[in-house]
């Protein structure tokens, strides 16, 4: 159980707003009070992200990813251990609004607002609305193949168009931080495939630090950096994997050696 | 379009089919008019107090009690569901007591209501109030408890303000529960005050209902009859306008927005 920290890769990790956050996730259990029994969650996490850096998570069911996402998110308080951020400032418990994109698992979007409003309303409630956040949000959905949806009511929208506008509303606010929480499980194989090279563009014009909950194995390697293995339940670290495939990655990469030769090792730990 | 239009013909069509057999059974049948009088006595009854202002006078009274009635109620309503909505805590405690009193027939109290507050028209107002406070106050309750539990995360994490919270979320959120139990608490409300003025007061179409029965004038009875669901319908109408206006209202500032933000 190597906690290798890997350094990005020479990437450039500033947005416009200022610099990614490094995370540091430290000895965090989680216990759920529950009906009944106490359900363990998770327990004793320690977890370094570097700035700018994508890293996944995978484990099996109920191992405790979410929970894990939701404590860094500052959701869910841990029953034990803290989650510190360090930014150009200096280390904080708790960033400030806006700062921590989250993208769920079902794109969770307003249904009475359109896609433009869903994607403007958090700058909305940031106070950050201005021609240059227009601006951005114009090239973000562009980026993510939805111009001309603008108007769109989400319930007009297919799945994986709607879990597009998701992330582009996470995106829009430039956070420091993204978490996504299987963002691409309930989508087809291919759409799958052509949101991943989306998002690594986009992660690439945007930079920020990624934490990634995937069931895919193979997703996990063609995105990350870093891929981070979990146990079944109380989750625990077993294994911290740095993948180093050249950026940028087209799909062709599964096809080389090097990627098989990571999924067959994380396939080996998944049982 | 042609669809609606041809509704309308069939209602208004019906409309007339009911009084047109209102009037046959009553002249074929012979039927005395202290039981049932014919719909053109009626019409003439109603004709006679609008013209000596009576009509005016006395719905104008329960129109006038359902509207502050209906106000106060879906103000308190609004509030308290909001209240409970966040904070469990305190709806779990008098969950027993909001039972209680939603079950209980609150017309039976209008007695009780009288001795507190008189003959006058804050006992009315009590009555109407208390008749609507209940539907508006759970069904706000549910409205506010049915927004997704993400897009409540959503707004942790951009540390959104209570009001922006309430305005960009819960009140689109719950608004059309909140429609839902305003629909009934206006029915509720005209019930109540016919109800209030049949038995405390000297004024009001239940009034004028009662001093109709008292005084066995069947055509005054049945013109006050027309009269309390012209009134009902009418105030059940304006708040269906209001809904769709609160909604057209909203899809334009959508429209209006993208047209200012459009490249
Ligand atoms: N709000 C909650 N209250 C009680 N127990 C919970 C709660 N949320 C999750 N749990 C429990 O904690 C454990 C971890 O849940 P979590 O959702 O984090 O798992 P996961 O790794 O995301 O699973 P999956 O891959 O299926 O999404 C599970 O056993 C679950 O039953
Ligand atoms: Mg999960």
């Amino acid at each position: 159980m190597g906690v290798a920290s890997v350094p990005s890769q020479g990437r450039p990790v500033g947005s416009s707003r200022g610099q990614a956050a490094r995370i540091r996730i430290l000895g965090v259990s989680h216990t759920y009070a529950g009906r009944g029994m106490p359900v363990k969650a998770l327990e004793n996490i320690n977890l370094t992200v570097e700035p700018g850096q994508f890293l996944s998570i995978i484990g099996p069911s109920g191992c405790g990813k979410s929970t894990l996402l939701r404590i860094v998110a500052g959701l869910v308080r841990s029953s034990d251990g803290e989650v510190v951020f360090e930014v150009d400032s200096g280390p904080v418990r708790e960033l400030p609004g806006g700062d921590i994109g989250f993208v769920f698992q079902d794109s969770v979007l307003l249904p009475w607002k359109t896609v433009w409003d869903n994607v403007i309303f958090p700058l909305q409630v940031l106070g950050r609305t201005g021609p240059q956040a227009e601006a951005t949000i114009r090239e973000l959905l562009e980026l993510a193949g939805l111009r001309g949806f603008e108007r769109a009511l989400p319930k007009e929208l297919s799945g994986g168009m709607r879990q597009r506008v998701s992330i582009v509303r996470a995106l829009a606010m430039e956070p420091r931080v993204l978490l996504m929480d299987e963002p691409f499980g309930a989508l087809d194989a291919l759409t799958r495939d052509r949101l991943n090279i989306e998002l690594l563009r986009l992660w690439d014009q945007h930079p920020m630090t990624i934490l990634f909950v995937t069931h895919s194995i193979e997703e996990a390697v063609f995105l990350s950096d870093r891929v981070v293995v979990m146990s079944p339940r109380p989750g625990r670290i077993v294994e911290d994997l740095a993948i180093e495939l050249d950026r940028p990655r087209a799909i062709e990469v599964r096809d080389e050696p090097a990627f098989r030769k990571y999924v067959a090792h994380l396939r080996g730990l998944l049982g | 379009m042609k669809r609606r239009l041809w509704d309308t013909v069939i209602q208004i069509g019906v409309f007339f089919a009911v009084i047109l057999a209102w009037h046959l059974y009553v002249t074929w049948g012979n039927v005395p008019s202290f039981v049932l009088p014919g719909p053109g006595p009626v019409l003439a009854k109603i004709v006679e107090i609008a013209k000596n202002g009576s009509l005016w006078r006395h719905a104008g009274m329960t129109f006038y009690e359902i509207v502050v009635g209906f106000a106060f109620g879906t103000a308190l309503g609004a509030l308290v569901g909001y209240v409970l909505a966040h904070w469990r805590t305190l709806e779990n405690l008098l969950q027993p007591y909001i039972l209680f009193a939603q079950t209980a027939p609150k017309i039976a109290l209008i007695p009780l209501f009288v001795i507190w507050f008189g003959l006058g028209m804050t006992s009315k107002i009590v009555l109407i109030v208390s008749n609507v406070f209940f539907p508006v106050m759970i069904n706000t309750m549910l409205g506010l408890r049915s927004v997704p539990a993400e897009l409540n995360e959503l707004m942790t994490l951009l540390k959104a303000s209570r009001w922006q919270r309430l305005f960009h979320i819960e009140i689109p959120s719950a608004f059309p529960l909140f429609m839902a139990g305003l629909r009934l608490a206006i029915i509720q409300a005209t019930i109540a005050a016919i109800v209030a003025e049949w038995i405390a007061g000297d004024v009001g179409l239940g009034f004028l209902l009662v001093y109709g029965n008292t005084t066995y004038d069947a055509h005054l009875l049945l013109a006050a009859v027309v009269a309390t669901n012209v009134v009902g319908i009418a105030c059940y109408l304006a708040l269906l306008a209001i809904e769709r206006r609160l909604l057209r209202w909203q899809a334009q500032e959508t429209a209006a927005h993208l047209e200012n933000t459009a490249a």
